[in-house]
C-alpha cells in the first residue's frame, strides 16, 4: 500500500446543476402597442418621398440689345422706346415652366359643328420650339442628389479689388487678407473661419516657408472691434515678415499633433439619384411672389414678360430608396439634396455655368476665379441646338442622369469633431453671351474686371439640402472590442484610442435644442416636403455680396437685396 | 459521493451538464410568427396615396415633330333630330351663355369612371363608381358669336398640362395594395358621361356616337369607353371597348380626327 494513501473514505461532492424549462402550453397573449409599432415600422421604412414648393426671386434688370431677330421680336422694349433694339430678355428665358408655347387651338368653321384645328403661340420662332410638354424642362432641371465624395483640388482664386489674387486648391484652406501691425498680423477671412483662440492656424502662402512646422502659428485672439468680427477675424504673432496681401488657412487643435488634427477642406460632390423625368413641377395655385409682374404687348402685338411672379409645386414622382448608397463619409446618407441646374436649353447662355462660393462675388470687381474654364461645373455636358436662323451657332446642356457627378458646397472636417462645417453653398454663375444681348456684361467701366473671358451675369444657388435623419450634435465614445456592435458613421480615433460615434435619432424625436426628425408617415414612405425660396441674383446690381465682416450687419447699406 | 482509500488508482468519470432544450427555436418561431400575423394579418402596409396620371403624349397633327398631350372633348345635343354643338338645345340661350348667368355657369358634364370587377364589360350591375370629374360650361372653348356679336361658350372642352389641367389628369392609387381581396384591382376604367342641366334640373345620358334613332342602344357597347392607365410612366390612354381596338392608331382624345365624342342619347 502506498504509504501516502490514507485509509479513510474520501467524499467528493459533485453539485448536479439543473436547467429546465416548462414547455408553454396553451394561448400566449401579446399586447400590440399601436404607438409603438408605428415608431416602429417608421424607423424600419428608408422610403423618402421629396415634394415641396420653389418660389423664383427675381428681378429682371439688365437691359440690352441685340441684333438677333428672333431674341428682338420677344425682347421687353425699354420704356418709350418702339422699333428699338433696346430692352430686356424675356423673362420665359429664365422661367421654370414657359408660356412661350407651340399648342393646338380650335376655330369655328362656317359650317355647323364645324371645327378647325390652328396652331397657336410661337408658331415661328425662328429659333427653337417649345411645346406644352417641354415647356417645364426647358430652362431649368430638378434632380435628386447625394454627396459621395469630396473634392481637394478643386481649384480657386480669391481676388481682391485692384486685381490682387492668390490661386490656391479646395484642400488648401480657406482665404484670408492680411493687414500687418508690427509683429502682429491681423487675418480677415471672408467666410465664417470657425476657429477659437488657443486652436493654431496653418497658413499657405507665397513667401512663407514649406515647413509645415514653420507656417503654424498659435492664434492669439479672435475678432476686433466691430460687432460679430470674431467669425471672420484671426490674430496672430510672427517675427516673421509676411508679405503676401492673401493668405489661405488650415484649421489646427493641437501643433504636437498636427497631422491628426488639423482639418480637411474639399468641396462635396454629388452624384445625381433621379433622371430628368422623375419630376413634376406645376404652377401653386394661384400663389405669386411678392413683387409685380411685368408685361406688356411689343411692337408685333406679343405680349412680352420682364418679371412674373413664378412659385410652383415639385414633385419627385417615386420615393427615394435610403439603402445600398454611402456618403463621403461612408456611411448612409442622413441629408440628400434638390439640385436646381440651368439647362440653357435656347442657347442664349454661356455654357456650362461656372462654380464659385460666397467669397467669390464682390459688389464693385469681378473675381479671377470665373476668368477662363477652370471654374466650369463640367459635371453637365454640352450640345449643339438646332435652330432655324443661319448664322449662329448655340450650345445648351444635356439632361443630366443617375450617376452624373456636381460640384457642391465649400466644406472643412474635423476628424476629432466628426463634424461638416459648411464654409459656403457652392453657386452657379451664368452669363448671357454677350453677342446675342448686349447688356455690358465685358464692359470693365460696368463692374470692375470684366472682360470678354469673364463676363459678370446671374449666379444661384443649385443645391438645396434636405436633412433625411439627423445625427446627434454630441459625440458618443467606447473603448470596446465588439465592433460589430458599433454604428456605421464610428470612426477610430488614434490618439485618443477611442471608437467615437454621433448617435442617430429616431425618426420622431426631437432634442432639447429642438434637432431631429418628425416627418408625416403612412404608406409605408416618409413625406419630406422641402420649400425653397430660389434667389437669382443679378451680379452687378445685387450690392449685398460684400463679405461677413463688411457687409452682413450693415443692414442700412444694403440695397437691391 | 463516498470513494473508498485505495492503492489502485482511481478514475472519476463525470458526465458534463447536460441541458436538453426540449423548447429550442420556439421563441425564435414564435417572434417569426408574430411578425408575420402583424405583418400579414392585422396591420399590413397598403399603399393609399394617390398619384397623378396625365394623357399619353402623342404627335401634334399641324405639327408632327413635336409631341403634346391635350385632351379634347366634344359633346352634342339633340337639336330635333340632328345633333349640334351648342347649348340652345338643352334650353341655355346664346345670351344666357355669354352673359354667363347661372343656368350657364351651374351646369357641367360630368365624366364618370367605373370599374367592373376583373374587368369585365360594364353594366348598370356590375360597375363601380370610384371617380368623376366635372367640366363646368365655362371651362369650354368658346368663339364669337356673329349673331350675340358677343362670345359664348361651346361643348368642346380641351386640357393639356399648362392649360385647363383639371380636364386632364386623372388621380388614382399608385398601386392596387389598398384594393387586395376585392375584384376591383388593376388599371382599366370604363368611361361615360352625363349632363347636369341648371336650367330645368334633368340630367342626360350620353352614348358615344351617333346612333340612328332606329337602333337599339346596348348599354354596355354604345356608352362607355376603355380608359387604361399606365403606372410606369403614370400616364393613360383612352380607347373603344374591344381588344382589338387597344392600338396607339385607335386612341380618342386626340386633337383632329379622334377627339373623344358624346352625343346625348335619343329617349
Amino acid at each position: 500500500m502506498n504509504k501516502k494513501v490514507f485509509e479513510e473514505d474520501l467524499i467528493v461532492p459533485l453539485k448536479l446543476d439543473d436547467n429546465s424549462k416548462l414547455l408553454r402550453e396553451g394561448d400566449k397573449d401579446i399586447v400590440l402597442n399601436i404607438s409603438e409599432y408605428f415608431d416602429y415600422e417608421r424607423n424600419q421604412s428608408n422610403n423618402y418621398k421629396i415634394f415641396g414648393k420653389i418660389r423664383m426671386i427675381f428681378r429682371n434688370l439688365y437691359s440690352g440689345s441685340t441684333l438677333y431677330e428672333p431674341l428682338l421680336r420677344n425682347l421687353y422694349l425699354v420704356n418709350g422706346q418702339t422699333s428699338s433694339t433696346k430692352g430686356f430678355l424675356p423673362y420665359n428665358e429664365l422661367s421654370f415652366v414657359r408660356k412661350d408655347t407651340l399648342h393646338e387651338s380650335n376655330e369655328m368653321g362656317d359650317t355647323p359643328n364645324e371645327i378647325n384645328l390652328k396652331l397657336k403661340g410661337t408658331e415661328y420662332t425662328g429659333h427653337t420650339v417649345t411645346t406644352n410638354i417641354t415647356a417645364p424642362y426647358k430652362n431649368w432641371n430638378l434632380y435628386l442628389s447625394y454627396v459621395y465624395s469630396g473634392d481637394t483640388n478643386f481649384p480657386m482664386t480669391y481676388t481682391l479689388t485692384g486685381d490682387t489674387q492668390f490661386s490656391f486648391n479646395s484642400g488648401d484652406g480657406i482665404p484670408f487678407r492680411v493687414e500687418k501691425y508690427g509683429t502682429k498680423y491681423t487675418l480677415t477671412c471672408p467666410v465664417e473661419h470657425g476657429m477659437n483662440p488657443g486652436e493654431y492656424i496653418i497658413l499657405l502662402g507665397d513667401n512663407l516657408y514649406d515647413d509645415v512646422n514653420k507656417r503654424t502659428f498659435s492664434i492669439i485672439s479672435v475678432g476686433n472691434e466691430v460687432y460679430n468680427s470674431e467669425k471672420y477675424v484671426i490674430n496672430i504673432s510672427s517675427s516673421l515678415d509676411i508679405t503676401d496681401k492673401i493668405l489661405v488657412g488650415k484649421r489646427c487643435l493641437d501643433i504636437n499633433n498636427i497631422d491628426a488634427t488639423t482639418s480637411k477642406y474639399y468641396v462635396h460632390k454629388h452624384k445625381i439619384m433621379t433622371n430628368v423625368d422623375d419630376y413634376t413641377i406645376d404652377n401653386a395655385g394661384f400663389e405669386k411672389t411678392i413683387w409685380e409682374e411685368e408685361r406688356k404687348l411689343n411692337d408685333d402685338d406679343i405680349i412680352v414678360e420682364r418679371n412674373r411672379m413664378e412659385a410652383l409645386i415639385y414633385d419627385f414622382k417615386n420615393p427615394i430608396v435610403l439603402t445600398g448608397i454611402t456618403n463621403n463619409l461612408g456611411y448612409t446618407p442622413t441629408d440628400i439634396y434638390v439640385s436646381v441646374v440651368f439647362k440653357n436649353s435656347n442657347g442664349y447662355f454661356n455654357y456650362p455655368p461656372k462654380v464659385g462660393y460666397k467669397f467669390h462675388f464682390h459688389d464693385s470687381w469681378i473675381d479671377n476665379h470665373f476668368d477662363g474654364t477652370a471654374s466650369n461645373e463640367n459635371g453637365v455636358s454640352k450640345v449643339p441646338i438646332t435652330t432655324n436662323t443661319v448664322g449662329y451657332t448655340f450650345t445648351g446642356g444635356t439632361s443630366l442622369t443617375i450617376g452624373d457627378t456636381l460640384t457642391g458646397a465649400f466644406i472643412e472636417y474635423n476628424e476629432s469633431e466628426l463634424k461638416e462645417r459648411i464654409i459656403s453653398e457652392s453657386f452657379h454663375k451664368m452669363t448671357i453671351r454677350h453677342d446675342i444681348f448686349n447688356h455690358g456684361q465685358i464692359d470693365g467701366d460696368n463692374l470692375a474686371g470684366a472682360s470678354e473671358t469673364n463676363p459678370f451675369g446671374l449666379f444661384y444657388q443649385p443645391h438645396y439640402r434636405i436633412k433625411l435623419r439627423q445625427l446627434s450634435p454630441y459625440i458618443e465614445t467606447s473603448d470596446t472590442n465588439e465592433i460589430f456592435n458599433l454604428p456605421e458613421n464610428t470612426r477610430y480615433n488614434d490618439l485618443e484610442k477611442l471608437w467615437k460615434w454621433h448617435d442617430l435619432y429616431d425618426h420622431g424625436y426631437i432634442d432639447l435644442d429642438g434637432f431631429g426628425t418628425n416627418f408625416p408617415f403612412a404608406n409605408n414612405t416618409h413625406y419630406v416636403r422641402n420649400d425653397i425660396n430660389f434667389y437669382l441674383r443679378n451680379e452687378q446690381i445685387y450690392t449685398n455680396k460684400k463679405d461677413g465682416l463688411m457687409g452682413f450687419n450693415k443692414t442700412k447699406l444694403k440695397i437691391n437685396c | 459521493m463516498k470513494i473508498l482509500g485505495t492503492s489502485e488508482d482511481i478514475n472519476i468519470i463525470l458526465n458534463p451538464k447536460m441541458d436538453i432544450n426540449i423548447d429550442l427555436g420556439w421563441e425564435e418561431n414564435f417572434k417569426d410568427y408574430e411578425e408575420d400575423i402583424l405583418k400579414k394579418i392585422i396591420n399590413p402596409i397598403e399603399n393609399y396615396e394617390t398619384v397623378r396620371f396625365a394623357h399619353k403624349e402623342y404627335p401634334m397633327p399641324l405639327f408632327p415633330i413635336e409631341k403634346q398631350n391635350d385632351i379634347w372633348f366634344y359633346f352634342y345635343f339633340l337639336s330635333g333630330d340632328t345633333y349640334v354643338q351648342d347649348y340652345q338645345p338643352v334650353g341655355i340661350t346664346l345670351n344666357e351663355n355669354s352673359k354667363m348667368l347661372k343656368q350657364s355657369t351651374r351646369s357641367f358634364f360630368n365624366i364618370e369612371f367605373y370599374k367592373t370587377p376583373n374587368d369585365v364589360f360594364p353594366d348598370r350591375i356590375n360597375r363601380r363608381l370610384v371617380m368623376t370629374r366635372n367640366l363646368s360650361l365655362p371651362l369650354g372653348e368658346k368663339y364669337f358669336n356673329t349673331t350675340i356679336k358677343d362670345n359664348i361658350f361651346i361643348p368642346l372642352f380641351t386640357g393639356s398640362n399648362i392649360r385647363n389641367k383639371e380636364n386632364m389628369y386623372l388621380f388614382w392609387f399608385k398601386d392596387d395594395s389598398a384594393f387586395n381581396e376585392t375584384e376591383l384591382t388593376g388599371t382599366t376604367f370604363w368611361m361615360t358621361a352625363k349632363f347636369y342641366n341648371a336650367n330645368d334640373g334633368t340630367i342626360l345620358d350620353f352614348v358615344k356616337s351617333d346612333i340612328p334613332i332606329t337602333t337599339k342602344i346596348n348599354e354596355t357597347n354604345d356608352m362607355y369607353y376603355k380608359v387604361i392607365l399606365d403606372r410606369d410612366n403614370y400616364t393613360y390612354q383612352v380607347f373603344e371597348m374591344w381588344e382589338e381596338q387597344l392600338d396607339e392608331e385607335f386612341r380618342f382624345g386626340r386633337s383632329g380626327l379622334n377627339p373623344i365624342t358624346f352625343y346625348e342619347k335619343r329617349q
